[in-house]
């Protein structure tokens, strides 16, 4: 079928230039309920480049939010699945599909295309991640969220507006509680902490999905200035839209000074740590990790441990408060585990291998962040 | 000591109340006192919205006079977590 | 006639593509320090060649750096870090306050490197026993042949093994820990 005449109505709309949607790319974190809904309309709209991440597998009590998953589509990938359903919506699209935890999938090197990343994510510790990203990278940030009654999207104009507002500008005190309550230890997952499943439906979710595309294509041309919420009742119809202020101790904005300088270096090793190794310069400085890593552990009780010659260099976010227990002599709690969200330069010699995908240093030219 | 009278009232708008409040209060206090007063689920987060001047306000905010005028509603909203 | 010079400073290339080619280590190192003046990058082998040029004889000579300067760190177009790869010594070195004097097979030396992409980053000279330092004459000198933002004039003293490394037309002084060797070539 042609393209032309498939968006033939659309043509008709004057404020609407599709050749301009066809030229969008976005990416869509997340493609649940919300996921689902932001993605139907992207890809009915004629969005032309899609990306899709999500780890999650379909199960059964989706189907009833996810206009894009059929029974027969139980235990698939939701990203693989979903990206399949688009191409068969609009096969004039690009669609890709990136299973597996965005975190670890994201291109970093790439992430600067995205006109838009389209966050559809069920959980705060995603948000705050694809938020910090999307403030370092200069890309736009369209966050939504649903209750059963609820749809809100917030629009983080960042690629025109570097300065705007972030997620966590006005995320409140308790949400920081709440997550401290999943981990101990900075970090480590508590070994038995069930999630609170928060019941929605696909009124909201589709309320969400449909202002969230709408908002997400329009961010090239120019319009509200700053960072703004719509805040939408699916029940009384009433939505309140509200300009997001800056945070002046925003744990985000605070660690990020303008302009930002995005380099891809190679992830260091001793042999090529040479190069500059004659050079007067001091070594006393320090680089900021954008997750935290276990550099040590060592019992209180019997001293077993590891890390104390050479930082492990682990992920928090890999290990669980099990790890506080010594397997050694059995101590409960008895191990002291040593978590660090920055490391010195020289620890960052020692290091073969970083397992975080970038670092970040300030300098009094702005913020630096190498990609490995 | 300047008080500042004010509406608030949840997203849903089913509850509504004249509120006085000292200016040195913070944004996070008024939350707190919707919260307790109407016995909202204590499970979920809140932020709050000026919807008179299309503004929201950060959790540490005072409700000094650029943020929150005699008269103002103010909106509690539940932070949607998720997708 | 009055001949007034328009041409403009060519575009000079991102520093993040200079920094690709670095460990992380080094990107760090290159970056982080507290002040915001351009970092020096002279390769090993390119200050190798200038010490041997300068202890030949105990009397002012010099040459030509020539190299790449990369923008962009800070958001602007102006240079952060120099990388002076190589150098050619002159044979008959003279300046003055009204001129700097080198033969004209300098830069018939220089013109390989030019071809295939590095500009004339600066100059080098030698005090010997004067201490490393710019004299007025080197001044005039600086701005007047090394007048671009990015021109990088190195003075050094073999005798008493001093270094020091001047930036543009006013021969603005880069500190000490700026200026950094680098074994091999980046």
């Amino acid at each position: 079928m042609e393209a032309q005449s498939r968006y033939l109505r659309h043509t008709l709309i004057d404020w609407f230039s599709q050749d301009e949607v066809a030229r969008t790319k976005v990416a869509v974190i997340g493609a649940g309920a919300v996921g689902n809904e932001v993605l139907k309309c992207l890809a009915l709209l004629g969005a032309g480049h899609i990306d899709i991440y999500d780890f999650d597998r379909i199960e059964v009590h989706n189907l009833t939010r996810s206009v894009l998953f059929r029974e027969t589509d139980i235990g698939k990938n939701k990203a693989a699945c979903a990206a399949e359903r688009l191409k068969d919506l609009d096969p004039n699209i690009n669609v890709r599909a990136f299973p597996g935890d965005f975190w670890r999938t994201l291109d970093l090197t790439a992430f600067g295309s995205y006109a838009a990343v389209i966050c559809c994510v069920d959980n705060f510790e995603a948000r705050i991640r694809l938020n910090f990203l999307c403030k370092l990278w200069g890309v736009n940030l369209i966050n939504t969220g649903i209750d059963s009654r609820h749809a809100v999207i917030d629009t983080f104009p960042f690629a025109r507006e570097p300065d705007a507002s972030c997620y966590e500008c006005t995320l409140p005190a308790s949400v920081y509680q709440r997550m401290s309550q999943r981990y101990s230890c900075g970090g480590l997952k508590k070994m038995a902490f069930i999630e609170k499943r928060i019941p929605t439906t696909v009124i909201t979710a589709s309320l969400a999905g449909s202002l969230a595309a709408s908002q997400a294509l329009r961010l090239g041309a120019p319009a509200h200035k700053g960072s703004r919420r719509i805040f939408a009742d699916s029940i009384t119809g009433a939505s309140t839209a509200s300009d997001l202020p800056s945070r002046e101790d925003c744990p985000v904005c605070a660690q990020i000074k303008a302009p930002v300088q995005i380099s891809r270096v190679r992830a260091s090793s001793r042999a090529e740590l040479a190069p500059l190794a004659r050079s007067n310069a001091p070594e006393a400085g320090e680089v900021t990790l954008p997750e935290p890593v276990i550099v040590s552990y060592q019992c209180k009780a019997c001293g077993q441990g590891e890390g104390q010659d050479k930082p492990l260099l682990w992920r928090a976010a890999d290990h669980d408060a099990s790890l506080a227990n010594c397997k050694a002599c059995a101590g409960e709690g008895a191990v002291d585990i040593q978590i660090r969200d920055k490391l010195p330069l020289t620890v960052l010699a020692e290091a073969a291998r970083l397992p975080v995908p970038f670092v970040m240093t300030a300098s009094d030219w702005g913020t630096h962040v190498f990609v490995f | 000591m300047t008080d500042v009278k004010f509406i608030i009232r949840t997203a849903d708008q089913t509850r509504k109340a004249e509120v006085e409040m000292d200016r040195t209060n913070q944004g996070a206090d008024i939350v707190q006192a919707a919260v307790d007063n109407w016995a909202l689920p204590t499970d979920t987060d809140y932020s709050l919205v000026n919807v008179t001047t299309g503004k929201a306000l950060v959790p540490s905010q005072l409700l000094d006079e650029n943020y929150v005028r005699p008269g103002d509603i103010l909106e509690v909203q539940p932070v949607l977590v998720a997708g | 006639m009055r001949w007034q010079d328009q041409t403009e400073a060519p575009a000079l290339p991102s520093a993040a593509a200079f920094l690709t080619r670095l460990g992380v280590l080094d990107s760090v190192r290159l970056t982080q320090r507290g002040n915001t003046s351009p970092r020096v990058v002279i390769t090993a082998d390119c200050l190798e060649a200038i010490s041997f040029h300068l202890a030949k004889a105990r009397t002012e000579m010099g040459g030509l750096l020539l190299g790449r300067a990369y923008a962009g760190l800070n958001g602007q177009a102006d240079a952060q870090i120099l990388v002076a790869a190589r150098s050619v010594p002159s044979q008959a070195f003279d300046s003055t306050n009204v001129s700097l004097r080198m033969e004209a097979e300098v830069w018939t030396a220089a013109r390989p490197f030019l071809d295939k992409g590095d500009i004339v980053l600066g100059w080098y000279h030698s005090h010997p026993d004067l201490g490393a330092f710019f004299s007025d004459t080197d001044r005039t000198t600086q701005r007047a042949f090394f007048r671009q933002p990015y021109s990088l004039g190195i003075v050094i003293d073999p005798v008493r093994q001093e270094m020091k490394a001047y930036l543009g037309p006013d021969s603005a002084p880069i500190p000490a820990e700026n200026v950094m060797v680098y074994e091999g070539h980046p």
